[in-house]
């Protein structure tokens, strides 16, 4: 703010020496105060701007910091499980990008408001009494400014949304064909497609300039006033200097000063992109920020409930809903005996993911009632609740990192006698203990450097690690080979003494592990029992064992 | 020292080949220059011939007398409008070319990226790099609009602006030239320096908090069923500090180069006016030309403006180049046959003791097997034995180390491997569904295939009850990565456009997935009849009933 005067005095002691050099023939010695005085300002206008752009940076990062830890937080309350659920590369867009653009509407949108909010109107209210004539050209220019600045801001407003779209259709068209090369290569479309980009990117090239077209007409006329402004406040200025109705120092003030009030108002015509940007931004953090969790765990429940290391498991009248239009579970009851395994079968879409991720907390029922050894679900806190359950999902997460963190994971002060017998009760202690680096192998984004069975069983690993009265498994072998599967298996059937085990399964060989088998079909149980009872007494169940589970066992 | 000579060599190879892909619009850059360069020289005029008609028309009305006074405000009229249009001219040029390169560049990339598909481009196979590469074409646009015009600009401004001061002296012209390459150059070039460190330290922390936020969000449910989402979120926490501590300091290098400028202006002015007002005071110059020259001094550093700003975008469109340029240097697999046999006298293929290694690994040895024209076998395995290498050597994504693969009397090595493709039609996992309409998709394969066969080939494949079950039928649109299908039903979509596909040969990689054994059974007898003249090898996991069959 303080550097607005410094631009005011500045223009005023540049004046006065230009005064004294050409009507009072002043010599050089006689200015030296001046020049030196001049120089200070510019020293003191570079320490200002310094000082201000440091601040507004310190100011925009706190801010920064500050969402997106907020932003995290939120997604880890709404859990892995929400409606419409997108691409996960979207939301990690969000905290990055858009938090790192809303930086620029703080550090230069929001300055240069408050810049042209005070500074031309310092100038005009020194210049006033110097001279109205001039001032009165400031004043009538800045308001026609301002309506072609706002002109613009609508323009690009409009350019923003539409092209922004175009643009992303064009550029995910163009990662579409680069991912999809060899498949036009084999349809012979590889040479074609050069063309279609290049119309594509075209029609975006041509639309974008009629846009733009019409948003520079509207600069062309803020530039045009601007510059007549100068013009006119020189020449009138001229004339009356001639006259001698004027000193010079004023006249030459003003002229040095009408610059500078421009200057500022178009600075903030061209940090109205930092706005719009800040906007889009905002939009896809309010984006974030809506989505709703689909589990209403009470956080401020910190009251200690035993449970004990035996679980016995009751659904009681469970229906839940992922929107209003899709009932996922219509009313489920069943009772889960303690160390037994119980699996879950029916079509993909019948309601068993669901019924894991109700044990696993990331959801709530919309109505009835999970117990845990006769005690709601609900009273506990999902921390503590989650403390004793174990889960290894049909594709298991491994950070980038070692193996030995990735197993670590479930308990980190694990020892390494602990590490390596949870290792071998999940089969891959061997292959671990032959590669070169063994447990400090760094394995990549997804685990990648490991096979998908080799995946599996490390997360395995993580889940025998955590030594806990309940074990979810989701679909555990499928898409792996038969190899990879018995192993699995293998590991499993060693748990079952001990645990308490819920399963969704996609072959055979785990469904007659089970001592119950669950059958859901569109979120109603249909038949339990074991394998074997089932297939005598279920006709569906057969059906359905002979369609899709004895295929895999061949 | 040695080392960083040569890096900085590269650097300028670079930069001069990234400006070479500029040289086919040179027209329109010369007439961007030109325009910014006068939408300059018209603002700096501006205020120069104003300050010296104030002075004139002041010195005038003090003696009392009249001066020509029409000329110099007409000057001022001129400029004014000179620099408004100009601008907007400049504008309108500069993004049009803009736009224009873009497209080419985009065009040009595809071109030169096509044929290194799919061998070469198998290192890069991620959604996330591939949107690296487009957003380093769009870096590479910086080149021209915030690089090339300002620097000419400034050169070429900064040159004129020197002239004009030694026309009144020439120590006048040597504080104009040290200023503008102090604030256009040094200063730039020497804070670019200092930032370089903190630069790829935040290129290096970003993708950090990147990377540990893509985890937490994919990972989410481990992190919060093992109680680790605090320790996860402390991670990102860091980084996000640490990202925001380095960005802080960055900006500071930025303020610094703004203040420093400012100070470097506000010295040339006053050095300027040290050594134009002893000549007034000698009489060898009159005093209204310092009121000029001082405001041309003050204005002349309009010229090097853009300057900080093109040595800040240097680095990171230098790197964008650098990758660009290093995909497409990539040598394809294949080599095309210099005088290729433009006719294929039968379709009888066969493998002779081929084989082939994929970095260092040998997936298929002394493999043979011959395919008689209309015939049909499968080929039964388990994973990791080759069978998705066969499909590769036949298509000529790779070329086979030793032995020979022939089609007809010659070696697919003599066809040229596109000419070679119209003949051949595959279905494999790794085919990509567009993001496109399902019509779309499929006439990709035959691009004026009637709505009958488009029906037949759905048919065959088990996918046509599905298809005519959707509310817009074949005009459904398929999302990206195509994940309204399920996998079964997407491999089932990518048979029946292989189908279609009018080819001698055709190769089916586990097409039946997802189907039962009575689907599979019916799935491939309407293929077999459906393909009667056509040889065709299925890949499969189990044997087939009724074809020979090949274990591998």
């Amino acid at each position: 703010m303080l550097s607005g005067f410094l631009v005011i005095y500045q223009a005023w002691i540049l004046a006065s020496i230009l005064n004294s050099v050409i009507f009072k023939n002043a010599s050089l010695d006689e200015i030296k105060n001046e020049l030196l005085i001049l120089i200070v300002v510019f020293i003191f206008k570079a320490i200002l701007t310094l000082l201000s752009n440091t601040f507004a940076h310190k100011f925009a990062s706190n801010i920064k910091i500050k969402l997106r830890d907020n932003l995290l937080r939120h997604l880890q309350k709404v859990g892995p499980i929400y409606p419409n659920k997108k691409h996960s590369g979207s939301d990690v867009n969000t905290l990055i990008d858009a938090v790192e653009s809303i930086e620029k509407y703080y550090t230069l949108y929001m300055p240069s408001v408050v810049f042209v909010a005070v500074i031309p109107i310092a100038i005009l209210i020194v210049a006033f009494p110097i001279d109205w004539i001039s001032s009165l050209i400031l004043l009538v220019t800045a308001p026609v400014i301002v309506f072609f600045m706002i002109l613009i801001g609508k323009g690009a407003q409009k350019l923003n949304q539409k092209q922004w779209r175009q643009l992303s259709r064009l550029s995910s068209h163009f990662i579409d064909a680069l991912q999809g090369l060899p498949t036009l290569k084999i349809f012979n479309g590889a040479k074609k497609e050069a063309l279609i980009i290049k119309r594509l990117a075209n029609e975006y090239k041509d639309r974008t300039m009629s846009v733009l077209k019409v948003a520079f007409l509207s600069s062309l006329l803020l530039e045009f006033f601007s510059s007549v402004g100068i013009a006119m406040v020189a020449v009138t200025i001229g004339f009356r200097l001639m006259y001698g109705q004027m000193e010079f120092i004023d006249g030459m003030f003003l002229l040095l000063i009408a610059p500078e009030f421009y200057m500022y108002i178009r600075n903030m015509g061209s940090s109205y992109h930092a706005r719009m940007e800040g906007i889009g931004a905002a939009e896809q953090i309010l984006e974030l920020v809506e989505k709703k969790s689909l589990n209403n765990f009470d956080s401020t429940n910190k009251t200690k409930l035993e449970i004990g290391d035996t679980l016995e498991i009751e659904f009681r009248d469970v229906k839940f809903s992922y929107d209003k239009n899709q009932e996922a579970l219509k009313g489920i009851n069943l009772k889960i005996k303690p160390n037994q395994m119980t699996v879950f079968i029916g079509k993909s879409g019948s309601g068993k993911s669901t019924i894991a991720n109700l044990l696993l907390g990331f959801i709530t029922p919309t109505s009835g009632k999970i117990l845990i050894n006769g005690k709601s679900l609900s009273e506990f806190s999902l921390e503590e609740w989650r403390q004793k359950v174990a889960w290894m999902p049909q594709f298991a997460h491994l950070f980038k990192g070692t193996i030995k963190e990735n197993i670590k994971l479930a308990k980190q002060d694990a020892s390494e006698e602990e590490l390596k017998e949870a290792s071998k009760f999940a089969n891959c202690d061997e292959f671990i203990s032959r590669l070169p680096n063994g447990y400090d192998t760094l394995i990549g984004e997804k685990g990648s450097g490991l096979s998908g069975g080799q995946r599996q069983r490390v997360a395995l690993a993580r889940a025998f690690l955590k030594e806990v009265p309940l074990l979810v498994l989701d679909e555990p072998t499928a898409s792996l080979d038969k190899k990879s599967e018995e192993f699995i298996e293998a590991g499993i059937e060693k748990l079952k003494q001990s645990r308490t085990i819920v399963a969704i399964a996609h072959r055979l060989h785990t469904i007659k592990m089970a001592e119950q088998v669950v059958i859901i079909n569109d979120g109603k149980i249909l038949d339990s029992g074991s394998h074997s009872e089932l297939m005598k007494s279920n006709e569906f169940y057969k059906e359905l064992i002979k369609r899709y589970y004895e295929k895999f066992t061949i | 020292m040695k080392n960083l000579q040569s890096n900085k060599q590269t650097n300028l190879a670079l930069f001069l080949r990234l400006s070479k892909l500029f040289l086919p619009h040179w027209k329109l850059i010369s007439a961007g220059v030109f325009l910014s360069l006068i939408t300059v020289l018209a603002s700096v005029s501006l205020l120069s011939l104003s300050s010296w008609f104030l002075a004139s028309m002041a010195v005038a009305g003090v003696a009392k007398t009249t001066m020509n006074y029409f000329t110099p405000s007409a000057g001022i009229r001129m400029f004014a409008l000179t620099r408004a249009v100009s601008r907007y001219l400049e504008r309108l040029i500069n993004h049009n070319a803009t736009l224009k390169i873009l497209v080419d560049l985009r065009v040009w990339f595809y071109r030169k990226i096509e044929p290194l598909a799919p061998a070469v481009l198998q290192k890069y196979h991620s959604a996330d790099i591939f949107s690296r590469i487009k957003a380093d074409i769009d870096t590479l646009e910086n080149v021209y609009v915030r690089i090339i015009v300002p620097t000419l600009t400034a050169l070429i401004a900064g040159g004129l602006f020197v002239y004009f001061a030694s026309l009144y002296s020439a120590k006048l012209a040597l504080i104009e030239a040290l200023g503008l390459s102090l604030g256009g150059f040094i200063i730039p070039f020497i804070l670019l320096k200092l930032s370089q460190k903190s630069g790829r330290e935040i290129i290096k922390t970003s993708a950090k908090l990147r990377e540990y936020t893509l985890d937490n969000i994919q990972g989410l449910g481990e992190l919060l069923v093992y109680g680790a989402i605090d320790r996860q979120t402390k991670k990102i926490d860091e980084q996000s500090k640490k990202l925001a501590k380095l960005q802080e300091k960055m900006a500071l290098y930025n303020s610094l180069s703004q203040a420093f400028l400012m100070i470097v202006i506000g010295v040339s002015v006053v050095l300027s006016l040290a050594i134009v007002i002893p000549l007034v005071e000698q009489e060898s110059m009159p005093a209204v030309n310092v009121a000029m020259l001082a405001i041309f001094v003050l204005g002349s550093f309009e010229a090097v403006s853009g300057m900080s700003q093109a040595f800040n975008l240097l680095p990171q469109t230098l790197m964008a180049g650098r990758r660009v340029f290093e995909l497409i240097d990539a040598k394809p697999t294949v080599v095309e046959p210099k005088n290729p046999i433009k006719k294929i006298d039968s379709f009888d293929l066969a493998f002779k003791s081929v084989t082939f290694s994929y970095e260092d690994r040998v997936v298929l040895q002394n493999f043979s097997f011959e395919l008689k024209e209309g015939e049909k076998i499968a080929i039964v395995g388990r994973s990791g034995k080759g069978k998705s290498t066969i499909v590769n050597l036949i298509a000529r994504f790779y070329d086979f180390a030793s032995g020979e693969i022939t089609i007809g009397k010659h070696s697919i090595r003599e066809y040229e491997s596109d000419f070679l493709r119209e003949h051949i039609s595959i279905a494999t996992q790794e085919n990509q569904i567009f993001n496109k309409t399902i019509r779309d998709n499929l006439l990709l394969a035959k691009e004026n295939a009637t709505d009958t066969e488009l029906k037949e080939v759905c048919q065959a494949a088990q996918i046509y009850d599905y298809i005519s079950s959707l509310p817009n039928g074949f005009d459904t649109w398929m999302d990206e990565l195509g994940s309204n299908f399920s996998g079964g039903q997407k491999r089932r979509l990518v048979v029946a456009r292989a189908l279609l596909k009018p080819a001698k040969i055709l190769i089916l990689d586990e097409p039946a997935e997802g189907l039962d054994k009575d689907g599979e059974k019916r799935m491939l007898r309407e293929i077999f009849d459906y393909k009667k003249s056509t040889s065709i090898l299925v890949i499969s996991h189990s044997k087939i009933e009724g074809i020979r069959e090949l274990i591998i």
